[in-house]
């Protein structure tokens, strides 16, 4: 039905088309993305709901800024799947996402063991890939052309912050933990992680009384702590996911198994469910590593400042590492369309292996710059040491320079009482 | 030395809960002569009605269980009524292979109807009993590890006992002995099946209220536990009841004090080799009975 105030709408409308010259016929196509990113399959699919929602976010202000303009305008579109944090399921996506979908870039898949596998399918294609958050270092190892890490740095960075920190803290306070128990999800990441920790904290000298790695969604994890309690270690590693590490903490808090710390590695500790799930008595005093450095010193910006008030508003939880690095991925991505000009594989290779975002607000957001290496690797990303408040808050603690003004380091914890 | 009597206790205990588990699973392989590989999902399920009890109406975790095992029970006798005895009467003739097609797809229809409505995110029971230990001497234990112990010890002694000395219990172990004979006898199997897979279900779900105040739900909880109830089940005996309780027990044993021995991937593996020795070595289980 043509009501009067429609047709009059309508009419004007029409009539500014014409005077702006075909304008319909102008309009850019939107530059289509393709993007995996785990939305089930229990562990990992909170981050990869938590990392989505910001990714959304990211081309929404890109869209709203203007698009790409290099391109007249274009609009960015995500071509979104879950890989249900399944390799066979993200091969067989990246596949389709190239061949039937004809993105002519990608960005994705979060966990390592999915990310490693099917950026080899895009690497075949010669389409480019954007890394968000997979750590495996081979990711950005095996000589590939097309695959790109801005925000992220491979898992032995995190590892390296989680054991200078104790070296750290064991001169800073006087207080020297001798002891160390490792345990981490039997994966890819866990090992990686568990490699480098190892190397590390024989080097400064301590003794790993348990190195142990165990299968991710064990039925019952007490065995294993049981085992930490009976080694009886000064500080415990964990390397899990959300549901791994909600248990796990539980556990070690129940057992009263009392270490002098409990550090976790950016993942399950992170999460947005960990502190809901498990607790605030169990969380408090738990450390974490982190590789954003959280309000306080990030959100200086305007640009920041809309990015952490819409996330919250749509989302009513506050942007993590994950969600901030996902958000920033995204805008690399634009930054490469707009130095390519054209949505064509190539050449968005080309601009992406350019890449040198320095000192922009995107910089201030995240906390570090980024220059893709040769290696397709930005090797400026660095971790940051949190411990979590009584209140359910993260708080910088390491390094000094980054550390939070209100809040002073507790090393070590207090021990867990019946 | 205190670590592995530790170990050993809550091995115990997480096994009974297993065992639990397990044991509708056995009830109906043994009385139907089906597998319901939707098992784990039903235990998804009673973990998600157990959550709701809790979290919506203020229930004590421990109080959700009779009203879990209530709706389960409901469920069962209406899955058996209008999904399975159709494919499974078709099939009377043969083996009912149709019925183990259809739990497949039913497993997977279920989990991922749970994703699309409670979302992927894991969820616990918020209540400050979960957490709550008892200290004696070195010994801790939580009370939901006492209470998981302790209920499915009485729930299974209560279905052996059921299954025993009342008529319905004859009727079901006749029926599964051998159905002809059963039915010549006036016992109508149709009713039967349905009591078991009701039966079967009610007991799942007293299992899944204990089990969620030891460990979160999300839509894919029931693959971590299925896998382990099936092992259970091939373990105890197929069919037979105090046997997947015992069937538990052990896989329970095993993986707490195995896991203090050797790395604990290699005592899941442990568990696994322990299912295979049994099946070659005494294909009936540990406790089954030797058929016919």
């Amino acid at each position: 039905m043509i009501n009067r105030k429609n047709f009059i709408l309508q009419a004007g409308l029409a009539g500014t088309l014409a005077a702006m010259g075909w304008g319909t016929a102008l309009a850019a196509d939107p530059v289509r993305i393709g993007y995996l990113i785990p939305l089930s399959g229990s562990a990992a699919a909170s981050i990869g709901k938590d990392m989505s929602r910001a990714t959304h976010l990211a081309i929404k202000h890109i869209n709203e800024s203007g698009g790409i303009k290099s391109m007249g305008g274009a609009k960015l579109e995500l071509v979104e799947v879950d890989t249900r944090g399944d390799p066979k399921v993200a091969i067989t996506e990246t596949e389709r996402l190239i061949t039937r979908e004809k993105t002519p870039v990608l960005l994705g898949a979060f966990q390592s063991g999915v990310t490693f596998p099917a950026t080899a399918v895009a690497e075949k294609y010669s389409v480019p890939w954007v890394v968000d958050l997979a750590a495996k270092a081979d990711i950005t190892e095996r000589g590939f052309k097309y695959v790109f890490r801005p925000t992220q740095v491979p898992a032995s960075a995190n590892a390296e912050s989680m054991a200078d920190f104790v070296i750290y803290a064991n001169k800073a306070t006087g207080k020297a933990a001798k002891t160390v128990a490792m345990v981490y999800e039997n994966t890819d990441w866990g090992q990686d992680m568990a490699n480098t920790l190892r190397a590390k904290f024989k080097a400064a000298g301590m003794e790993i009384v348990l190195d142990e790695g165990y299968p991710p969604n064990s039925p019952d994890l007490r065995p294993l702590v049981l085992k930490i309690k009976g080694r009886k270690p000064d500080v415990v590693t964990v390397t899990s996911y959300a549901a791994d590490a909600v248990q796990m903490h539980k556990l070690l808090a129940q057992m009263q198994v009392n270490a002098m710390g409990f550090i976790g590695s950016a993942a399950g500790q992170i999460d947005s469910q960990f502190i809901p799930l498990a607790g605030k008595d169990i969380t408090k005093q738990v450390f974490t590593t982190n590789g954003w450095a959280g309000y306080e010193s990030s959100i200086t910006t305007p640009f920041a400042k809309k990015f952490w008030d819409e996330f919250v508003a749509t989302n009513k939880v506050e942007p993590n590492e994950l969600s901030v690095s996902a958000y920033a991925a995204a805008w690399v991505v634009k930054d490469a369309l707009e130095r390519a000009g054209k949505a064509e594989p190539q050449a968005i290779r080309d601009a992406l292996a350019k890449t040198r975002i320095v000192g922009t607000d995107l910089n201030k957001l995240i906390g570090y710059d980024i220059v893709i290496n040769e290696k397709g690797q930005n090797p400026l990303k660095r971790f940051v040491m949190q411990q979590i408040t009584a209140d359910g808050q993260y708080r910088t603690v390491w390094p000094e320079a980054l550390a939070s003004k209100s809040y002073k380091l507790v090393w070590p914890v207090q021990a867990y009482k019946p | 030395m205190n670590t592995y009597f530790q170990a050993l206790l809550s091995g115990i205990a997480s096994g009974a809960v297993y065992g639990l588990i397990a044991l509708g699973l056995s009830l109906q392989f043994g009385v139907m002569k089906i597998i319901n590989f939707a098992h784990g999902s039903f235990l998804m399920m009673a973990m998600y009605v157990s959550l709701l009890a809790c979290n919506q109406w203020g229930l004590h975790p421990l109080a959700s269980a009779p009203v879990t095992a209530a709706v389960l029970f409901v469920v069962g006798w209406a899955c058996q009524r209008w999904l399975i005895d159709g494919i499974y009467r078709k099939e009377s003739s043969r083996e009912p292979i149709g019925v183990l097609i259809f739990t497949t797809g039913l497993w997977i229809f279920m989990d991922y109807g749970a994703l699309l409505v409670f979302g992927p995110d894991s969820r616990s029971v918020s209540h400050s009993w979960t957490n709550e230990v008892v200290v004696t001497g070195d010994l801790i234990f939580t009370y939901p590890q006492i209470a998981g112990c302790l209920l499915a010890g009485v729930v299974t002694l209560a279905l052996v006992l059921f299954m025993r000395h009342t008529a319905t219990g004859r009727a079901i172990r006749a029926t599964g002995q051998d159905r002809e004979a059963a039915s010549v006898l006036g016992i109508d199997s149709q009713r039967i099946y349905r009591l078991s897979f009701a039966i079967g279900l009610g007991v799942l779900g007293v299992a899944g209220a204990l089990l969620l105040s030891l460990y979160p739900v999300n839509p894919f909880v029931g693959d971590i536990f299925g896998m382990r109830a099936f092992v259970i089940v091939v373990l105890g005996g197929i069919g037979s009841i105090a046997g997947a309780f015992w069937g538990g027990i052990i896989v329970g044993i095993l993986e707490s004090v195995g896991s203090q021995l050797i790395p604990v991937t290699y005592a899941e593996a442990l568990i696994f080799l322990l299912f295979l020795a049994v099946m070659y070595f005494r294909p009936r289980g540990l406790f089954g009975v030797e058929n016919e």
